[in-house]
């Protein structure tokens, strides 16, 4: 492309365009106030039980109890991300669940249960996936629909009742690498640019020659195998497999992840800000059950951060802000500046 | 006249922030008469329109006489009475006529609360012979119904609540989605109708509509009533010279003074052998379209809505399946029947859509991300996206064609409209090496941005690439193209070259009046077989 070179017009003096985020931009509250939040309930809690919150069993503690909602967030952001809902992640992780724990109580080895539980896992993301892009039926009904058949195997599996495994240990085999993989794959490949574009506009990215439907297809591949790990590891973890397990985790799961999508990208689903959100969930879960021993905090506060993230994340998708700084500061321009009114003559 | 008005408006005014929208409009419609309201994109018709049926209110001063006696503006629609029957009609074609005029005028109730079916499909029945419709099965969903079909329901619902007082009935162009036969059978139930007494306000864009149905025309041109004219006694001819207007048409000329003629343009001689060509392709609105684009060369497609030439973009740039028809990009065929953006991708052909928000640019995405959407394999490193190559493509296209802020990492929707036009250009145009698809590229661009685009899409030409444009705005069409095809109806109905371009050659070949240049009968009806 020539630039204009035929044109009498002169150059737009344009300043060499820097390409740098300032430090007040990237430590500002509405990119990480997770962490701000983080640091305030550490606190809070600490100054409320200074004997049993601040020590090392308590972060034994968080860590444990984050590294399967935090899976199970992943594993709902990559199909959120291109653009559709999988609400049967919290079945599929059950099943996984109860089906390792089958497994190994019939006397499979740990390889063979993890190999076999991961490829039916990938089977239920590929009905997930026929359903929703081949059927063409909304993603929210259609996966709530196939966890309902989920839930029908969870119980012909496990006979609704508790296996014990004997256990030889799982490995958190998974947990940081599929975060890592996910990261690089969503923020920095062609792969990852291709599902944000489908997910924040299927039209545009179609016509951009974008196959939209196999990646929304692959998506429900990705939580489903993710799902699967993250039912493996439970099995590992709790040396058992129960057919309630599962679908418990399914809101937290969602509340990272939302909460994840209002940090460091304004309002793109992303890994690191999930992971953010997972690790304050998970504090503030521990420190709730610590401080107060009611068995309905962790709900209620589940709850409540899934409203208030999705809240956020209107504000911050939306193209006039709602941030009340943000349209005093708007406002402030305007009244500094204000455009003169402009009159069209319209007499012919 | 010696019967006053049944409606009679003057003094209508209406500003918007500050801009003037319409200037002293004043109208005037009489018992039986079809009063047509024509003019130009953006000349205040349907401003017009929402001010009668109360949407907006008309700035202070205007004034309305109902049959002669003073009213307040905003009362015309118990008044008069009077009914608007929109454009996209408004009805739920998964339900029927009966339910469709119910919801209209309220459902007739049995004795026990419950819908008295019986005597409401009497009444569906009547209302709609009434208007000279018998035919039509009043329990069927109206999506099993014919568009004029599904027009009448909607007027049948409209006047449904008239009694014995007839009143103004407003038809937004009823028409645009209708095929010329049906659009010809509606014509005459609308004469019927107006002849029960009923005032009708017709907003068209087809002239030749207008003039073969309507009795006078009200012109409007940027806000202010050019001419009230009797249509029998005026030409077609005047009716186009009013819509137009001296100063756009000294702003146009100003434009062509600039030689961009093809010939000028590529100095090494024209390539004769086409580098986009298509022989009757059949689509959505496409009624076998064949047309023929040298490398180098500008061809421009003009039409109304629903004429094909937005159709004809999406199905160039592979986003609606075509059913027949082949085209021919360099020296290879293209099978485009799949309907599948990538294949014209691949081919090189860029299709740049018309509708930016929800087709073009992603807005929570930002400058450098919406760039490289199509082409974001020319960016891959081993593994990942080469983002610092990325941001630098980017700013360059930002500082060619000048889109300000000068920010690669900005949102689109921090941008104005002329700009995100120019990113969606910069998205495109690398990947269009052998035709570049240009549907509506100037829409809710200002005049700045606009002289800019065409300069960028003159130099972009001498690249050797074809373009195309598909426009509505007829402005777009004389400022660059060396040649253009007027569609009607989903039919080329006349190839003009760069010479005999004017706005109003165009103006009148898409408004489906009969040139002598080409062999169309006189009513557009005649010319279906």
């Amino acid at each position: 492309m020539t630039s204009t070179a035929k044109s009498d017009r002169p150059p737009v003096q344009t300043s060499p365009p820097t390409f740098h985020t300032p430090w007040r931009t990237r430590l500002s509250v509405e990119r990480i106030g997770t962490v701000y939040l983080w640091v305030i309930g550490v606190a809070v809690f600490s100054a409320w039980r200074p004997h049993i919150f601040p020590n090392y069993l308590t972060v034994v503690g968080v860590l444990n109890s984050v590294s399967i909602p935090g899976l199970l967030a992943l594993a709902v952001i990559v199909p959120l991300a291109a653009g559709v809902f999988d609400l049967s992640v919290g079945y599929t992780l059950g099943l996984a669940n109860v089906l390792t724990a089958s497994l190994l109580a019939d006397g499979h080895s740990v390889l063979a249960a993890i190999v076999i539980t991961l490829a039916v896992s990938l089977i239920v993301g590929v009905v997930n996936g026929f359903v929703v892009v081949v059927m063409r039926i909304d993603s929210f009904i259609g996966t709530l629909a196939t966890g309902s058949l989920i839930l029908a195997l969870i119980l012909q599996v496990s006979g609704n009742q508790e296996i014990t495994a004997n256990v030889t240990k799982i490995q958190a085999f998974a947990g940081r690498n599929l975060h890592l993989i996910t990261w690089l794959v969503l923020d920095y490949s062609v792969t990852g640019r291709r599902i944000y574009a489908t997910g924040l506009g299927r039209e545009q990215a179609r016509l951009a020659g974008i196959k939209t439907g196999k990646l929304q297809f692959s998506s429900f591949l990705v939580s489903a195998f993710i799902a699967g790990c993250a039912g493996c590891l439970l099995t590992g973890i709790v040396g058992a497999g129960s057919p309630t397990a599962g679908p418990p985790y399914l809101i937290p799961a969602f509340a990272a992840a939302f909460l994840g999508a209002t940090q460091l990208k304004d309002g793109l689903f992303n890994s690191i800000g999930t992971v953010m959100a997972t690790l304050l969930l998970g504090t503030l879960n521990v420190g709730l059950a610590l401080a107060t021993s009611a068995l309905w905090a962790p709900d209620v506060f589940n709850g409540i951060v899934l409203i208030a993230a999705l809240g956020l994340r209107v504000t911050q998708t939306s193209a006039v802000s709602l941030n009340p700084l943000a349209r005093l500061r708007a406002a402030r321009t305007v009244l500094r500046h204000p455009k003169p009114p402009e009159r069209v003559d319209a007499t012919p | 006249m010696s019967e006053p008005a049944l409606l009679s408006v003057t003094n209508v005014s209406k500003t918007f922030s500050g801009q003037l929208a319409l200037k002293d409009v004043h109208l005037d419609v009489h018992a039986g008469e079809v009063h047509a309201l024509v003019g130009q994109n953006g000349c205040g018709k349907s401003t017009l329109l929402k001010i009668l049926t109360g949407y907006h209110r008309a700035d202070p001063g205007a004034r309305a006489l109902v049959r002669g006696r003073p009213h307040s503006l905003h009362e015309l629609l118990t008044v008069v009475p009077l009914r608007a029957v929109h454009q996209d009609l408004g009805l739920i074609l998964e339900l029927n006529a009966i339910d469709n005029i119910g919801f209209g005028t309220g459902f007739q109730r049995s004795r026990h609360g419950g819908i008295a079916w019986r005597a409401q499909l009497r009444r569906t029945v009547s209302l709609l012979e009434q208007l000279g419709v018998n035919d039509i099965d009043p329990r069927r969903p109206l999506s099993a119904a014919t568009q004029v079909e599904r027009t009448m329901v909607a007027i049948a619902r409209a006047v449904s609540t008239w009694d014995a007082r007839r009143g103004v009935l407003i038809l937004d162009e009823p028409t645009s989605s209708l095929p010329d036969r049906e659009a010809g059978e509606l014509a005459r139930l609308i004469r019927d109708l107006a002849k029960t007494g009923v005032g009708i306000i017709y907003v068209s864009h087809a002239l030749s509509e207008v003039t073969g149905l309507a009795d006078r025309a009200t012109v409007l041109r940027e806000g202010t009533v050019v001419d009230t004219v009797p249509v029998a006694s005026s030409s077609e001819h005047d009716l186009v010279e009013l819509m137009l207007g001296k100063e756009k048409l000294a702003h146009l000329e100003q434009l062509e003074v600039q030689d961009n003629s093809y010939a000028h343009r590529s100095a090494a001689g024209p390539r004769s052998e086409p580098m986009l060509a298509a022989s009757n392709i059949v689509g959505k609105e496409l009624r076998g379209i064949s047309f023929q684009v040298s490398g180098g060369e500008i061809v421009g497609f003009a039409g109304l809505a629903g004429s094909g030439h937005l159709e004809l973009a999406y199905a160039l740039g592979g986003a609606r399946r075509v059913v027949e028809g082949a085209i021919t990009v360099g020296d290879r065929s293209l099978d485009l029947t799949a309907g599948r953006p990538i294949t014209s991708i691949t081919a090189g052909i860029a299709l740049v859509p018309p509708d930016r928000t929800r087709e073009g640019l992603i807005s929570t995405l930002s400058v450098a991300a919406n760039m490289s959407l199509p082409s974001i394999m020319q960016l891959r490193g081993r593994l990942f996206v080469r983002r610092r190559q990325e941001r630098e493509r980017a700013s360059q296209w930002m500082t060619d064609l000048e889109i300000v802020p000068h920010k690669p990492e900005a949102k689109i929707a921090t941008l104005s409209g002329g700009n995100r036009q120019k990113v969606l250009f910069a998205k495109w145009v690398t990947m269009a090496t052998h035709a570049l698809v240009l549907a509506e590229p100037t829409v809710g661009v200002d005049v700045g941005a606009r002289l800019q685009i065409y300069d960028f899409i003159r130099q972009y030409a001498t690249s050797g690439v074809a373009v195309v444009i598909c426009s509505t705005d007829i402005t777009d069409l004389l400022a660059v193209c060396d040649r253009v095809y007027a569609l009607y109806a989903g039919h080329v109905v006349r190839e003009i070259p760069r010479d005999e371009l004017s706005e109003h050659v165009v103006l009148a070949a898409i408004s489906g009046l009969a040139t002598p240049a080409t062999a169309i009968g006189d009513s557009p009806s005649e010319e279906q077989t």
